[in-house]
This record gives structure tokens, C-alpha cells and sequence, in this order.
């Protein structure tokens, strides 16, 4: 089986199978279109993953390699939450900052069906929260000006109004 | 002066969602529909921008299907935008949030604009139409604005224009323009092809105005006067007259009597449809007579 060599940003070297590492579509990309030859044992660097969120990434890659190809969803289904994996649920039970890290990391190895799985997690993490809550959930600093969140607070019920 | 410690504050409290770029939360926020994005416009600057930027795009998408667009909350530049990149939309539908004279140039990209609804956000906001330059504009519906001097000359100019609906507006135009050069509004007329109009709660426009713009067109086949105190049974008289096409009226909460009812009756012959809410001398009238036609 081929395996390939990772390099992450603080110096750590990774052996991946090949098939492994292709479900990143960036590696896809640098071996299959730009023709980074494996076999040289140079390792790619991927500068902006830490071998952290690396190894993580590693695991969730390792678990869903032989997942079909997803089907093109329309954009309701898309927009589900709840039909989140229980393995990929357990996977993302992380503290907030490795999560927004792995998403992170999945966007620079343009890998969609993790970033989708993160993103639905976060969702579901602002569902059914106050303004107040959510900030508090992420650490948001109010940097409206005194006044202006009541403003927005009328506008949004003036677009609620419009949109009924 | 900020104290180091609000500074180190600052620091770390606004740090962990800076983790994320824009795109990412669009791709989050695109999960959460309706009310739920409308709240997160509250959570902090940056989150508003993402939401609003996001909601632009969506329409965009959205146009390419439908061939219109509908925004809850734009301002000049996000039209001036959604111009440049869309010049064959056929419908835009948008609530204008805008603080200074809206003055819609970026309809001149939009030649081939079919329908057109703006709505402003605040109360009586200036609107300059211009010189516009719409030539297959065939509606156009406008909700809370103060229409500035001859900014509804474009009417005239606007061929196919057949339907206008105006809600809640103040025509200054009409009004100054005839006040000054003392105008004898009934000489002077106005042609246009509209084939249905809709005044809502134009309190400022006098009777004479209505009849004005409803008599502009020979076509004109559907009047809606909605909360307009003014319209009177002259005007109804003078609708029954001059519209020989008119086939649908309806009339909620003006000021006419029986005396209409007896008008329409034995002269508006096309009418096959009047509404009557709130005009209740009207309605019995109305009903008395056509039993007396049974």
C-alpha cells in the first residue's frame, strides 16, 4: 500500500496511506495535478495544520476513507442539522478551540465533508440562543455602540414583519 | 487611554472567534434560517456584516432560478452592486435602508428590470427617481417613500408601465408643482398606459391628484384607493367617466355615499368586481340598488 510523508507546521512528520491523505482535496491536488511524486519520500508541507489537529484530522480521514461520494444535495437537506453521525457527534467532542482548529485545518486541506460535519456542529452550538447567550458561547465581545444593538433589534422585527 | 488590563481583556475575549474567517461562519450561518440569522445580527459587528453579505449572496443564487431578487435590507451600494453584477434581472424586491435622498441610479444597469418593489425602512424617505430609464419596467410598487419634485415625471416616460402602487407616500411633486404655478390640475394631462393603480395612506395627495393619476391612462382597468380620506364621490363620478375600461374597483375606508353607489350602478358598465370595506353608506346603498335590479 502507498503511503505518502505529512510535514506539519511545527516540524512533525506524518507516514499516511495514500488513499488516506486523498481525501484532503488539496493533497489530491498537489499529487494528481501539480504531480508531487510520493515516492521521492519528501514529505508535503502543510504549514498552516499543527501535528495536533493533524493527527486528529488523521483519525476522522482513517474513519470515513471508503464513505461513498456524497450525492449532490438539494438545499434543504443541506440545510439539516440533526443528521450529524453518531461516530462524527462523538469525534467533535472537543473544546471549542480544537473545533474551530479542525475546521480550520479542513479548510486549508479543502475537506467538505468535515468542514460540513464541523459547521452543523456549530449551528446546533447557536440554535435556540438569546444575542447575549451566543456571545457567551463564543467568547463575542458586544462591540455594538450604546443604542445601536436596540436599532437593529427594531430593524430585524421591521424584516420580520416584511418577510411573514 | 485604555488601561493594560482592558487591554489584555480585549484581547482575550475577542480572540477565539477571530478564529474563524468569514467564509466559515457564512457556512454556519447558512444552517440557521429565518429568525435565528436575524438574531445573530445582534451578537456583534462583525457577525451583522457576515449575515447581511451572506444574505445579498443568497439572493444572488436565488436569481439565477427565478430571474428576481428579494432582500430584506439593502443600502445604496449593495444595489449599485447587485446592479453591476446583475443587469438582466427581471424583478428586484428590496426594503431600501438608506439615511440620506435615494436617488436609484443603479436602475440604469437594469434595463431589463420587469418588476420593481421598494420599500424604505424609515419613514418618508427622499426618493429621486430622475430621469429613469426603465423601458420594460411594467410594475413598480413603493412603500414609504417622499417622492421629491417631478420624480414621477418618469410615468409618463415609462411606456409600459402598467401597473403602480404607492403606500404610504408623499407626492411632492405633485403637490409643490401645482400649488406654485397655481395649477389648474383638471387641464393638465397626463398620459401614461397604466392598467391598475393602488394608492394607499397618500394622505398629502387632494382629490384632484387622484383623479389625476387615475384618469392618466385610457387603459387603466383595476383602481384600488385604500385609507384615502380624500377620494370623495366626485372622484368616483369622475373615475366612472373617464374610465371606460375599468373593470375592478375597490374602496376601503374613503369618504363616499350613497350617491356613488347610484353612479356606478348606471355608468360604469365594464365593473365586474367592487370591493367596499369601511364605506358603509356606501355598501347598503350599493346592495339596495342592485336587489332594486334583481
Amino acid at each position: 500500500m502507498s503511503t505518502i510523508k505529512l510535514e506539519t507546521s511545527d516540524g512533525v512528520k506524518f507516514t499516511v496511506k495514500t488513499q488516506v491523505a486523498k481525501c484532503s482535496g488539496t493533497i489530491r491536488t498537489m499529487l494528481e495535478d501539480i504531480g508531487i511524486n510520493p515516492q521521492d519520500g519528501e514529505a508535503i508541507p502543510l504549514s498552516n495544520v499543527h501535528s495536533t489537529i493533524l493527527q486528529k484530522i488523521l483519525v476522522w480521514a482513517e474513519h470515513h476513507v471508503d464513505d461513498p461520494e456524497p450525492p449532490r444535495e438539494d438545499a434543504d437537506a443541506a440545510k439539516r442539522t440533526d443528521d450529524i453521525c453518531s461516530w462524527d457527534e462523538d469525534f467533535l467532542k472537543v473544546d471549542q478551540r480544537t473545533l474551530f482548529d479542525v475546521m480550520l485545518a479542513a479548510n486549508y486541506l479543502d475537506m467538505k465533508q468535515l468542514i460540513a460535519v464541523c459547521c452543523k456542529t456549530v449551528a446546533n452550538m447557536i440554535k435556540g440562543k438569546t444575542a447575549d447567550q451566543i456571545r457567551r458561547t463564543f467568547n463575542i465581545e458586544n462591540d455594538f455602540p450604546p443604542g445601536e444593538e436596540d436599532k437593529i433589534r427594531l430593524r430585524n422585527q421591521f424584516c420580520e414583519e416584511r418577510s411573514r | 487611554m485604555a488601561t493594560v488590563s482592558a487591554l489584555v481583556r480585549r484581547m482575550t475575549l475577542s480572540e477565539p472567534e477571530f478564529h474563524l474567517p468569514p467564509e466559515l461562519w457564512e457556512l454556519i450561518f447558512a444552517h440557521l434560517a429565518g429568525k435565528r440569522v436575524l438574531v445573530m445580527r445582534l451578537v456583534c459587528h462583525r457577525w451583522k456584516t457576515i449575515v447581511d453579505r451572506k444574505r445579498s449572496l443568497s439572493a444572488e443564487s436565488h436569481s439565477t432560478i427565478f430571474g428576481g431578487i428579494s432582500l430584506i435590507s439593502a443600502s445604496t451600494p449593495d444595489l449599485c452592486e447587485i446592479a453591476e453584477n446583475l443587469p438582466d434581472l427581471k424583478q428586484l424586491s428590496v426594503v431600501v435602508e438608506c439615511q440620506e435622498m435615494l436617488e436609484p441610479s443603479f436602475l440604469s444597469n437594469m434595463k431589463l428590470l420587469k418588476i420593481l418593489v421598494l420599500r424604505s425602512f424609515y419613514v418618508f424617505q427622499p426618493l429621486n427617481f430622475g430621469p429613469l430609464k426603465c423601458p420594460y419596467l411594467v410594475e413598480l410598487k413603493l412603500q414609504q417613500f417622499h417622492l421629491v419634485a417631478n420624480s414621477l415625471t418618469f410615468l409618463a416616460s415609462s411606456k409600459n408601465l402598467q401597473k403602480l402602487s404607492l403606500n404610504t407616500c408623499v407626492l411632492e411633486s405633485l403637490l409643490e408643482l401645482f400649488t406654485m404655478l397655481n395649477f389648474d390640475v383638471s387641464t393638465f394631462q397626463l398620459t401614461t398606459n397604466l392598467e391598475s393603480l393602488h394608492l394607499n395612506y397618500c394622505e398629502n395627495l387632494t382629490h384632484e391628484m387622484v383623479n389625476w393619476l387615475a384618469t392618466s391612462s385610457c387603459r387603466m382597468s383595476e383602481v384600488r384607493l385604500d385609507h384615502m380620506f380624500q377620494v370623495n364621490d366626485a372622484t368616483i363620478q369622475n373615475l366612472c367617466l373617464k374610465l371606460p375600461r375599468l373593470k375592478k374597483l375597490t374602496l376601503i375606508n374613503c369618504s363616499v355615499t350613497a350617491a356613488s353607489a347610484e353612479y356606478i350602478v348606471n355608468h360604469a358598465h365594464s365593473m365586474d368586481y367592487l370591493d367596499l370595506v369601511g364605506c358603509l353608506e356606501f355598501h347598503q346603498a350599493m346592495v339596495r340598488l342592485l336587489k332594486g335590479h334583481q
